[in-house]
């Protein structure tokens, strides 16, 4: 487990603050009011590390150039998150099975704009994760229970439903996490041939088409549609 | 005879993307001995195109970046919007994005490969419509030239009978590939409303040429091609020039002006190697600049003299004036009778297989519309290679989660509106008084606006999306975006062209049908700066096919001793 500069880890910190329930650093009075724990998007240092700049080899790519930058206690939170997000479906493995928490710490770890706003978002929702699983039951959200983590989950993975203003940012959060975790696992090689992508493999000769069962399905489809092909 | 390390020649081609590489090519054919200079690095296609490699093998799985801004297979390099020390500035209220590469073979290694002529009204709209200038030759003149370029580059497509798609003469074009399920279902929507679907004309092989291989459907041709199948000039105009014996490519070497004598004729182009900061001067019986529209208009600003104080061949004033690209937006649809389909094989030739061309002449003609000039959609959607934007319109998670994904990949469908700006006096490039790039050189000033033009035309081209994506069923994503926002910025189609316009008087043109420079006779210009106008099919093609016609004019008088 990764210390923290104050000596404490931040899974000892969770304990603490859940023990005595307290959101960590901040007023008794305030915390004991809100209905949740607080959302706390800081400005990060940005990262201070090179990019593969404007001419890498395409064909033998250079490991990743930059450090990964997520603690144990942030990756073992993510991990937990990840596989909710994409668990286990049969012979399919979980999104931790192929390593898209890794992928993850490489994208908010990168020294480039847009993985860098990721970062702060991340890593503030991987905060108010711990903080809210604390709040409940007193231990960090990668130890709670089942029943915690969904509930948690469940008030942040729907954005269009309605919910109250102060989970705006967790939501933000969560949508954000969604599109990577399933960017990720649905690049790796289990997620494209789940996905039944076909393509990238060399055809001699003309292009071949659709299938004829892609053409029928089509045809019914145009058909219910009041299309024709001709 | 001039000579550069022990290398007699007789021109200096500047650049070797579309334009320099086709004139390198016609000129070199013809005996004529060819010095040509690239900016950027040398560049090898056959050893460094990434084919076949997967997004998982790649840094944040292939997805775009600012070091490389199309994603880190795309072919580009250094380069992208912005060019490491070689920055351009804005004008107050300005937006314009100016895509560089420095790389033998230029743009050419990562084109869409989109060739579509222009047809007979595209060459004089300004009589119609009273905007911009008409070309200096007509259709006619320039078919022939289609044709022999068509079948050297190798084009795919057919001709559908369609006013806005003039005919290829018979057997200059190549098969074009079947359509897939995404455009099929388009096309049915688009007939329902009076607009046809037809075969996308593509500079892709789907025969063998010369010793370039036809396409085997895999790997996206913006990676560039190691069998030759996407034509790029670093597989094949610049090695059959190169294999005349009457080339040398110079690569490194950034030209910063054309040197002229008190005769007014060049007399050769000053460089700096990018490798050593050196600044070399070469010299030259003519000098064709193709290095790109605005760097052309750039390099001849940046050449004073007291016999041109405003710059080379700009007695006009209209070097650097009437910078077009072409509008783009994109309107994306989400269509629930694409979803849950039988999967295929769906790459093809990893680009639209179906187009729908400009339809709406005849209803412009008789004022119906309420913006001159036309576009064309480019078809997207389908089971392509899954990148990191698949989950981002899901919600949930879970197996509900996948379930979503798994049922809607493929299901979304892309209309890209690529459509005619006219010229504007509020669109324009110049030299910026004081930024230089790292050589010293000073950079273009880009000034850009919109007009109602082209908000209207993309307002029209959101009501047609729109109408496809609902008559299939679809819904369509952001539709109430306004068309001041879904209009991307100048620049931003990357089709920059007519800084250094073609005309048929000096006074209101820089070169004439030739692109020979009005004021320097021995001075050409063979890049998209020559073009009077910007009809929307994309404009490498035709850039092309005017420096095949005009350097085998150059060949000409220079065999002649005309030059």
């Amino acid at each position: 487990m990764t210390a923290r500069k104050d000596g404490i880890s931040r899974r000892e910190s969770f304990r603490r603050a859940g023990l005595l329930g307290l959101g960590t650093g901040l007023p008794f009075s305030f915390t004991a009011a809100a209905e949740t724990a607080p959302w706390n998007l800081a400005s990060l240092e940005p990262v201070q590390a090179p990019g593969y700049g404007t001419d890498p080899d395409l064909v033998h790519p250079s490991p990743i150039p930059w450090p990964r930058t997520l603690t144990d206690p942030e990756l073992e939170t993510l991990s937990a998150l990840a596989d909710i997000l994409i668990p286990e479906e049969g012979e399919r493995p979980a999104a931790s099975g192929v390593g898209v928490v890794d992928v993850i710490d490489e994208w908010i770890s990168a020294p480039y704009p847009t993985q860098q706003q990721h970062r702060s978002l991340l890593l503030a929702g991987f905060d108010w994760c711990d903080r809210e699983a604390a709040r409940q039951s007193g231990v960090p959200f990668a130890e709670a229970g089942d029943r915690i983590r969904l509930q948690i989950v469940d008030a942040i993975a729907y954005p269009d439903r309605p919910g109250p203003a102060e989970l705006e940012g967790p939501r933000r959060f969560f949508d954000v996490l969604r599109s990577l975790v399933a960017g990720a696992y649905y690049t790796s090689p289990e997620g494209v041939r789940e996905l039944g992508y076909q393509g990238n493999v060399p055809i001699t000769g003309d292009y071949p088409g659709p299938s004829d069962e892609a053409m029928a399905h089509l045809k019914a489809r145009l058909e219910a549609l009041g299309l024709t092909l001709d | 005879m001039p000579t550069h390390q022990g290398f007699d020649y007789d021109v200096v081609v500047v650049g070797s993307g579309a334009g320099g590489g086709m004139a390198a090519h016609r000129l070199t054919e013809q005996g004529i001995r060819v010095l040509m200079l690239e900016a950027g690095r040398d560049y090898d296609p056959l050893t460094e195109t990434p084919m076949f490699h997967t997004n998982d093998q790649a840094p944040l799985r292939g997805t775009g970046t600012p070091d490389k801004n199309f994603g880190f297979y795309d072919a580009t390099v250094d380069g992208g919007w912005q060019v490491p020390g070689e920055p351009y500035t804005t004008g107050t209220d300005s937006e314009f994005l100016w895509w560089r590469s420095r790389m033998l073979g230029g743009r050419t290694n990562h084109w869409g490969r989109f060739s579509l002529r222009f047809s007979p009204h595209d060459f004089k709209a300004a009589s119609r419509d009273g905007l911009g200038a008409d070309w200096p030759m007509t259709y006619e003149d320039l078919a022939p030239w289609y044709d022999r370029t068509e079948r050297l580059i190798g084009v795919c497509g057919n001709n559908p009978g369609v006013d806005d798609v003039p005919d290829s003469s018979p057997g200059v074009l190549q098969p074009p590939p079947v359509p897939r399920v995404p455009e099929l279902m388009i096309g049915a929507a688009a007939r329902k409303l009076g607009i046809t679907a037809v075969p996308m004309r593509r500079a892709v092989l789907t025969k063998p040429l010369d010793d370039r291989q036809a396409c085997f459907w895999a790997t996206a041709c913006g990676r560039g091609c190691s069998i030759g199948a996407a034509f790029q000039t670093t597989t094949s105009l610049l090695p059959m020039a190169r294999a005349t014996g009457h080339l040398r490519i110079v690569t490194d070497a950034m030209v910063s002006g054309v040197a002229v004598n008190g005769d007014g004729r060049a007399t050769g182009v000053t460089f700096v190697d990018r490798r050593t900061g050196e600044r070399q001067h070469v010299e030259a019986r003519a000098v064709v600049l193709a290095a790109s529209a605005c760097e052309s208009a750039r390099i001849l600003l940046n050449s004073r003299s007291e016999a041109f104080p405003r710059g080379v061949a700009n007695g006009s004033g209209q070097v650097g004036r009437n910078l077009m690209d072409s509008t783009g937006a994109t309107f994306v649809g989400h269509v629930p009778a694409l979803e849950g389909r039988p999967r295929y094989n769906e790459d093809g030739h990893t680009s639209n297989h179906w187009f729908l061309p400009w339809w709406g002449h005849e209803a412009q003609a008789r004022g119906e519309l309420d913006f001159p000039r036309g576009y064309h959609f480019e078809l997207g959607g389908g089971f392509g290679a899954p990148g990191m934007g698949i989950g981002a319109m899901a919600e949930g998670y879970g197996l509900a989660l996948k379930e979503a994904v798994r049922r809607r990949y493929g299901a979304f469908v892309g209309l890209s509106l690529r459509g005619e700006m006219v010229a504007s006096d509020r669109c324009f490039m110049e030299i910026d008084p004081q930024v230089k790039d790292r050589w010293g050189i000073p950079v273009p000033r880009f000034h850009w606006k919109w007009s109602e033009h082209e908000i209207r035309q993309v307002a029209h081209g959101h009501r047609t999306a729109r109408a496809i994506i609902e008559t299939l069923g679809g819904e369509m994503m952001e539709p109430d975006r306004a068309p001041e926002d879904a209009i991307k910025k100048g620049g931003e189609i990357i089709h920059e062209v007519g800084t250094t316009r073609m005309g048929t008087d000096r006074h209101s043109s820089v070169t004439d049908e030739w692109g020979q420079t009005w004021e320097v006779p021995n001075l050409w210009i063979m890049d998209g700066g020559v073009f009077a106008s910007n009809p929307h099919k994309n404009c490498t093609l035709t850039l092309m096919t005017l420096a095949m016609r005009n350097a085998d004019r150059l060949g000409l008088a220079l065999s002649r001793g005309r030059l």
